[in-house]
């Protein structure tokens, strides 16, 4: 019970200082507002604000949870004095008294099924990933320190500076709590929104469709930014027609202040503030008014919470908008090959039948992460209100804000837009009698735990009772830990047996959030890219450097040798192990004054020059034509012959070999190399677990859905593995990169 | 503002740039003392192109690189080790749901140069896995060892075939 305590101190004491801080800047700039739209917006303005001080916090390393605490009592303090906690303006007249039994009765069943889930021990798979790991991290470490090896820690991360406090306090339900702040904001932001526009039906009905839907209530109350961006985006659309009707300039800082809050939160929000300026801009413009200085304000508002990040990233690694946008800013960190592909995958999630979606997102769950819920089959109706002016705007921001789901298609990712499909489909329906309300009633049926499988597909990410035991920690937490997430058990292990500063390798995401030792998974980097090209290369023939290409060339005393390539090849990568230079068949020692250059990515250059066949470098890129590898000798050398170790994978030839003398002439020295293979290197994986180890890692994780697994388990020894630990199907080895003598010929 | 957007194309303009830095060759990688696991080891994956070395008698076959097989009742296998402490027996199979519902639940009985290891019944269908630690006497350094298993049921399948269950992997682990 004093966990649950804890829990609940760490959540409310955030959301009252998001809200007093939001109520400081309402009566700062006195933003008139009703009475009942107060607490809400006051909430997600307080949010944006206190984000914002978290990530300098954090940026100067000052997250201590006594820092966070003072910080907090002092701006509780301040609104107290100022009388913050009061809410003032008119009240909305009220509501009609079946929407009140309605909703009220929605809202405590739902509420009572949400707060307990939120407040229950957190397992979420991106929650108890990278959400919470990285929360936990920041944590630890007293914020940010340079991550290289996972790319979401390059996202906008709003959402985890709400987290700390909370965190600091209650740890990780009590995070997840915070985000289910926005799932009762969000609703209550859509009811407010039809009571001032006289919709009052469309505006209830939309609220419950949002509040009960499958996919937005377990998202909701799990460590997740999705319905925090959603509740933003919607504020600003608020902001806008508030602006839209009193134009006054307080409202703009509260605008920029949201817009820029959204895209802190989720870079997919990004359309919040050019929706905003654009709005601006076309009335003011239309009323012959200046926009210029109000369209300003509000951009320099917004730049100050989303330029935090950016500029984050550019230090970090080198690319603004990592992990995308890596082809207009090459780096070290993030493969272009790999953006290509994750982007692919996201579009799609393995299957291009993209007619199914409708019914996929709505009732079937199972393949996109979640339901909307059947219901809301019916919002794109929405679409025939077109010729009503009340439902003009909400049209345009529902269109306009589905406009990113293409890029990711999970369900949940439809969130943003789901408020404005829900009160267009509201606003078109809300004179026929008692329709809005039995839908209502429908939609909260259809999305109770115990009816959603009765129509939806198998394994669906969604809720399923009421852990009110867990809830209040009358049960132990590893308990339900151990039962909801796969990989606790070996995680919890993996935070007795570690140290902190070890860094552990695997090819899937795990429960990181409960250990404190830094994970290097395959997928989230360059780095591991790269281990995992390392680790596949003893797994797949076709990645062993045993094939050989060979240019033979007359003498040449040479300054400069180029290997260019002339294929254009978009799915295949280029990539070498070794490249050797030889005179007279004797190979050129390599020298520490030689500069090797390579373009792309010349980061790694160096591993086709290292001596190591497990090492190879890589364009990461699609073959086209103009990629190249150069060396340059700090004088003139004889050199008559070149010879690549390539891999099988890739097609052979289609390469120039060029050379300079030392006035800089240029020479085709041969584009008609010989291709011939060689057996396989002896003692390959001993090999391979050496770069690994060279490269930092100390311990490599292995389960059985992944490639290689049965070699591990079957030949530890001549890994230089050595086993730590088994937790059902996960497999923890130590590299030693040592032979045992039972081993050894 | 022209200055604004004259700075602001400048400093995207060198943030997109590309430039083509150098380095020097690394260290050289010394090759490493190592080695390959013998031909016939103390593990087998029934994808292994040389599975049929380690099968003795009871396995069905099947093309190359099948990632499983259906055994017979008696399914055997041979294996080699150098050394014998410490080891784990390890096996993943699956009892295959047409054959369990034909069949009821069934017992295997897992032994070990003729010391049983386990017997257990199985009666829901599905992936299984069974590891267990060997004691260093059951094995042998110097010669093969051998490891059976036995189902007490067979699915007759309409075709008038008999089968027992079917296996993935099987051997000694750390």
């Amino acid at each position: 019970m004093g966990q649950a305590l804890y829990i609940l101190l760490g959540f409310s004491a955030t959301v009252a200082v998001t809200f007093g801080i939001g109520q400081i800047i309402l009566a700062r700039f006195k933003v008139e507002l009703f009475r009942h739209e107060q607490p809400a917006i006051a909430i997600v303005l307080g949010s944006a604000i206190w984000s914002f001080v978290v990530f300098m916090l954090a940026a100067s390393r000052l997250i201590h949870k006594g820092v966070l605490i003072a910080l907090a009592v002092a701006i509780l303090y301040v609104a107290w004095k100022k009388q913050c906690f009061r809410l003032s303006g008119e009240s909305f007249p009220p509501l009609p008294k079946h929407w009140k039994y309605v909703l009220c009765s929605v809202g405590v069943v739902f509420g009572v099924l949400y707060v307990s889930n939120a407040m229950a021990p957190e397992i979420s798979p991106d929650g108890v990933s990278y959400h919470l790991g990285l929360t936990s991290r920041y944590y630890r470490e007293h914020g940010f320190r340079p991550i290289i090896i996972n790319m979401y820690a390059n996202l906008s991360q709003a959402m985890e500076m709400l987290f700390l406090l909370p965190f600091a306090i209650g740890r990780h339900s009590a995070a997840a709590m915070m985000h289910m702040t926005f799932l009762w904001l969000l609703p209550w932001l859509i009811l407010c929104y039809g009571r001032r526009t006289g919709a009052i039906s469309a505006g209830a009905l939309a609220a419950i469709l949002i509040f009960c839907s499958p996919v937005i209530g377990i998202d909701g109350i799990s460590a997740y930014n999705d319905v925090a961006t959603a509740t933003a985006i919607f504020t600003v659309f608020y902001l806008v027609q508030l602006w839209k009707q009193q134009r006054r300039d307080s409202l703009l800082i509260c605008l920029g202040l949201t817009a820029g809050f959204a895209f802190a939160l989720k870079y997919t929000a990004f359309l919040a503030l050019p929706y905003a300026l654009v709005t601006i801009i076309k009335e003011l413009h239309r009323d012959k008014k200046p926009w210029l200085t109000p369209a300003l304000k509000v951009a320099a508002i917004a730049s100050v919470l989303i330029l935090p990040w950016l500029i984050k990233n550019t230090v970090t690694v080198g690319n603004p908008f990592s992990p995308f946008l890596n082809s207009i800013f090459p780096n070290h960190f993030i493969h272009i090959w790999f953006e290509k592909s994750y982007k692919m995958n996201m579009a799609s999630y393995g299957s291009h039948d993209f007619w199914r979606l409708p019914l996929e997102v709505t009732s079937g769950g199972q393949r996109l992460g979640g339901l909307l819920g059947p219901m809301f089959l019916l919002l794109p109706l929405g679409l025939l209100g077109l010729r009503n002016r009340a439902a003009r705007p909400l049209i345009l921001a529902a269109l306009l804000f589905t406009l990113p789901y293409p890029a990711n298609i999970g369900t949940r990712f439809l969130i943003p837009a789901a408020p404005f499909w829900a009160l267009s489909f509201g606003l078109l329906i809300e004179t026929v009698p008692y329709l809005p309300v039995t839908i209502a009633l429908m939609h909260a049926a259809l999305s109770w735990p115990d009816s959603i499988p009765l129509y939806s597909e198998k394994y669906v990410w969604s809720l399923h009772r009421i852990p009110w035991r867990h809830a209040l920690r009358i049960q132990p937490e590893d308990d339900y830990l151990g039962r909801h997430i796969g990989s606790y058990a070996i995680s919890r292990e993996i935070d007795k047996i570690i140290p902190a500063d070890k860094t552990i390798f695997t090819f899937d995401q795990i429960a990181e959030a409960y250990f404190k030792p830094k994970l290097a998974v395959g997928f989230q980097s360059a780095y591991g890219d790269r281990i995992t090209d390392i680790f596949h290369s003893v797994q797949i023939p076709a990645y062993q450097p045993t094939g050989r290409t060979t240019f033979r060339f007359p003498a040449q005393q040479l300054k400069r040798i180029r290997l260019t390539q002339t294929a254009d090849l978009p799915n295949e990568k280029w990539s070498m192990a070794e490249f050797r230079i030889f005179s007279k068949e004797r190979e050129l020692p390599r020298n520490a004054q030689w500069r090797l250059r390579a373009s792309p990515n010349w980061w790694d250059v160096a591993m086709a020059f290292d001596n190591s066949p497990a090492t190879r470098w890589s364009s990461w890129e699609g073959k086209r034509p103009g990629m190249f590898i150069e060396v340059d000798f700090p004088e003139l050398q004889r050199v008559d012959k070149v010879m690549l170790e390539v891999s099988r994978d890739q097609t052979p030839g289609l390469m120039m070999l060029e050379g300079w003398d030392q006035y800089g002439n240029k020479y085709q020295l041969s584009n008609s190399p010989k291709e011939s293979v060689i057996d396989p290197p002896e003692g390959w994986r001993m090999t391979a677990t050496h770069a690994m180890m060279e490269r930092g890692v100390d311990y490599f994780l292995i389960t059985n859905t992944n490639h290689g697994y049965m070699d591990v388990m079957k030949n530890a020894k001549y890994w230089g593995m050595e086993l730590v630990t088994v937790k059902g199907y996960y497999r923890l080895y130590k590299l030693t990169g040592k032979l045992p003598e039972d081993a050894k010929r | 503002m022209r200055l604004l957007l004259s700075i602001s194309l400048l400093s995207f303009t060198l943030s997109c740039s590309r430039p083509t830095e150098s380095s020097a060759p690394p260290a050289q990688q010394q090759e490493a003392r190592a080695a390959d696991p013998p031909a016939v080891g103390r593990f087998v994956t029934m994808e292994d192109p040389i599975v049929k070395e380690y099968i003795v008698a009871d396995v069905v076959p099947a093309p190359p690189g099948s990632v499983w097989r259906w055994t017979l009742r008696n399914p055997t296998f041979r294996f080699r080790m150098k050394q014998v402490e410490n080891l784990r027996f390890h096996a993943d199979f699956t009892v295959q749901p047409t054959a369990l519902k034909a069949t009821g639940p069934v017992t295997i009985s897992w032994v070990i140069n003729d010391h049983l290891l386990a017997k257990e019944t199985h009666s829901a269908e599905g992936f299984k896995k069974i590891e267990k630690p060997v004691p260093a006497e059951w094995l042998r350094s110097d010669v093969e060892n051998i490891v059976s298993a036995e189902i007490d049921k067979l699915y007759t399948t309409p075709e008038g075939d008999k089968f027992g269950f079917i296996i993935s992997n099987i051997g000694f682990i750390d």
